[in-house]
């Protein structure tokens, strides 16, 4: 211990090392605050749209007569549909910043709403928010890197390797140096996760268990790294050049690259065509005879198959199976452009394991519940919820009940989805690659052994 | 005048068992020689001084008895040790004072040799202990809580020479220790190695100062072109047969 608290001692004394920590630390408070206020946000969100919907339900109650149809209320109610915020996706924001999880749905056709959100600014989109996932999983490693790429090859340089060989094996005083700069960064990494945790009251289940684990793996796949790195026989500079080029493949490139053959594999249109489709669906129904409308209705709902609407008026019950029909009209489309995804999700999570930063990044927002499969999840649950308003007003649509004769209190409340996926499903595969990345980077690394060739060091005379 | 080649390398010495021996020891860098078959040994309280020019093979020495290179040919002992088969144990026995002292600069002397003393298992050391003995190698108290990078180059040999002590190494190796010393600090040096010297301590000095080599060592060797070409007690000469024999060597 005396020897890795004075290698500490040299490590904080060296130049930098201590600016590079607090200015990290402040970078990963911030990123956990602002991961917090994005949280508080939805909560808020959240919370405002159901007192919206009470507002507007009480509006609408008021302000039409109660012998009016309840179609007609129904047309303009919007029904909040909040997916909770896991409080992980403080830490790993993932793509809860590009994808809502708080719609609010009306009876009208599905499709469209799906995808209803405010506009974002694509270039602040593509920047991303600063999360504290980020500050871990690219930014902390430049730190280990900056803190062990000349830890032998420095001493040679310096000319304090050979006076410290003389006292101990290589491996101890590797060991030495290494264990020094592991109980610094495993400070740093537990100061920021124990400050994020405690920002975003994160309870101490077994996804933030996974979450944490992955973070000490992914921190001490580095070290491995930079040690198989460090301990060859190259200049420092030459080592530092190696590693950093490692950092910018594995946080830049390697995602870069694998995205771009995700989108090239799996081609998938945008979600406005769908939106189209749905309208177009919708509109050709103005042009068909209601029995037709209503038979394509039938065949989704054959419960209601054989109740005739009135060719030369206007229903309610029709005009929601003609909404149905733009929902059928982009129904295969849909599918087919959620199986894309789930294909995409798929993929990126099992190609990612070779590049293992980004199967812990990919890890840490499914246990977030903010990466692609849970928003799919997500839109599901949004589709099972408008089922079952559906089938909670067609009996008022057909029978052109009065507003009155609702209970409006009886209307059902959206039922979240369920997080995809057990936390150790979660976790596993990307807690193993990173393992196994690392004993392959350790193995890669040559620690010389006393006495051994690899050891000596020839010179001139 | 005696040769290598007329008498046994430990002829010279006290009569001990060497603790530093060299048996044809060989270096080639490429197709350079850099030491020729050296026969030498240093018994302990026995201070050998090794003079020659530069590229004469005097740091190529001191550099196969500490295991930083593998000779070509022959073997070099430390206690009858073979370096090249017990690197560990070899080194355990021996501590090494280089022309620069190269120590940790943002620790104190005390923790650079706090560090040195960890590293060598001798944790056990108190913090006053070690002191103690920055004090014996010479360095002032006062100095001893200062960052290295505040040192002297002759502070920096002090504590090398305290590492050394701390170490309780058998064997010392030093090359050209006094190279760039003030006369007084030069004069402090000796006086420490007169100390480990009559502790036991076998010394070989690889050095360029012929007037430090008589004053601190029992036995001088000349080498040149990487061969020893003489070996001479030091008690036998004087200051001015030592500089005429070392520039009749260097003129032949």
């Amino acid at each position: 211990m005396r020897l890795i608290r004075l290698e500490l001692a040299r490590v904080v004394r060296s130049g930098g090392v201590t600016v590079a920590a607090a200015l990290l630390l402040v970078l990963g408070i911030h990123a956990a605050w602002q991961g917090n206020r994005r949280i508080q946000a939805a909560e808020d969100a959240a919370a405002a749209a159901e007192t919206a919907y009470r507002d507007q339900l009480a509006h609408l109650v008021s302000l039409y007569p109660p012998a009016t149809e309840a179609g007609e209320l129904l047309y303009y109610l919007a029904l909040p549909a909040s997916q909770p915020t896991s409080r992980l996706s403080a830490l790993a924001s993932g793509r809860t910043e590009i994808e809502t999880a708080n719609l609010r749905i009306r009876l009208l056709a599905l499709e469209g709403q799906l995808y209803e959100q405010e506009t974002l600014n694509p270039r602040l989109a593509a920047a991303g928010h600063l999360d504290l996932t980020f500050v871990l999983i690219a930014l902390l490693p430049l730190f280990v890197i900056a803190v062990t790429y000349d830890i032998v090859s420095g001493e040679r340089e310096r000319g304090t390797w050979g006076m410290a060989r003389l006292f101990a094996r290589p491996r101890r005083l590797v060991a030495a140096k290494i264990g020094a700069r592991v109980i610094l960064m495993g400070g740093l990494v537990t100061s920021l996760a124990v400050v994020g945790a405690l920002l975003a009251g994160i309870d101490g289940d077994g996804r933030a268990g996974w979450a944490a684990a992955l973070i000490v793996l992914h921190t001490l796949f580095w070290f491995a790294l930079c040690l198989g790195v460090a301990t060859g026989r190259r200049s420092s500079t030459g080592n530092a050049m190696i590693l950093v080029g490692v950092w910018v493949a594995f946080t830049f490139l390697a995602p870069a690259v694998l995205s771009l053959a995700n989108s090239i594999l799996h081609p998938a249109p945008e979600a406005l065509e769908l939106t189209v489709r749905q309208r177009q669906g919708y509109h050709e129904a103005w042009d068909l005879t209601k029995a037709e409308t209503m038979d394509a209705f039938f065949e989704d709902y054959p419960e209601w198959s054989g109740r005739a609407v009135p060719e030369d008026e206007f229903t309610w019950a029709w005009y929601y199976a003609m909404n149905h029909r733009g929902d059928r009209a982009a129904r295969d489309a849909s599918r087919a452009y959620r199986d894309v995804l789930t294909r995409r999700d798929q993929w990126a999570r099992r190609w990612s394991l070779l590049v293992p930063p980004l199967a812990a990044r990919l890890a840490l927002d499914r246990l977030a519940a903010s990466d692609l499969a849970s928003q799919l999840a997500y839109q599901d649950a949004v589709r099972r919820y408008h089922e079952r308003l559906k089938a909670h007003f067609q009996p008022v649509l057909f029978s052109a009940a009065a507003i009155a004769e609702v209970d409006w209190e009886q209307v059902p409340a959206f039922e979240p989805a369920a997080r995809v996926g057990e936390a150790s499903q979660a976790g596993f595969p990307a807690a193993a690659a990173l393992i196994l990345a690392s004993i392959c980077a350790l193995l890669v690394g040559r620690i010389p052994a006393a006495g051994a060739p690899a050891g000596r060091e020839d010179g001139a005379a | 005048m005696n040769t290598p080649e007329s008498r046994h390398p430990a002829e010279l010495g006290n009569g001990r068992a060497p603790l530093l021996e060299a048996r044809g020891l060989s270096k080639n860098y490429g197709a350079t020689r850099a030491l020729d078959s050296l026969d030498l040994a240093i018994a302990p309280g026995e201070v050998y001084c090794l003079l020659g020019p530069n590229g004469a093979g005097k740091t190529t020495t001191i550099n196969l008895f500490l295991g930083f290179v593998a000779p070509t040919s022959g073997q070099a002992f430390i206690a009858g040790l073979d370096v090249s088969a017990h690197d560990r144990e070899t080194k355990q026995r021996i501590a090494y004072i280089p022309e620069q002292v190269m120590l940790y600069r943002n620790l104190s002397g005390l923790e650079n040799l706090e560090y040195f003393a960890a590293l060598g298992g001798k944790g056990a050391l108190t913090p006053g202990r070690l002191t103690d003995i920055l004090v014996e190698a010479g360095l002032e108290r006062s100095a001893v809580d200062q960052r290295v990078s505040e040192y002297s180059k002759g502070m920096r040999q002090k504590v090398g020479i305290a590492i050394a002590i701390a170490k309780e190494a058998d064997a010392l190796l030093l090359d050209e220790p006094t190279s760039g010393l003030d006369p007084q600090a030069s004069n402090e040096f000796s006086e420490l190695i007169e100390r480990l010297k009559n502790r036991g301590v076998a010394v070989l000095m690889a050095t360029h100062d012929l007037f430090r080599a008589k004053e601190t060592g029992t036995r001088v060797g000349i080498m040149r072109y990487g061969r020893l070409v003489t070996e001479l007690g030091t008690e036998e000469i004087g200051h001015a047969d030592l500089e005429r024999i070392y520039l009749k060597h260097m003129h032949d």
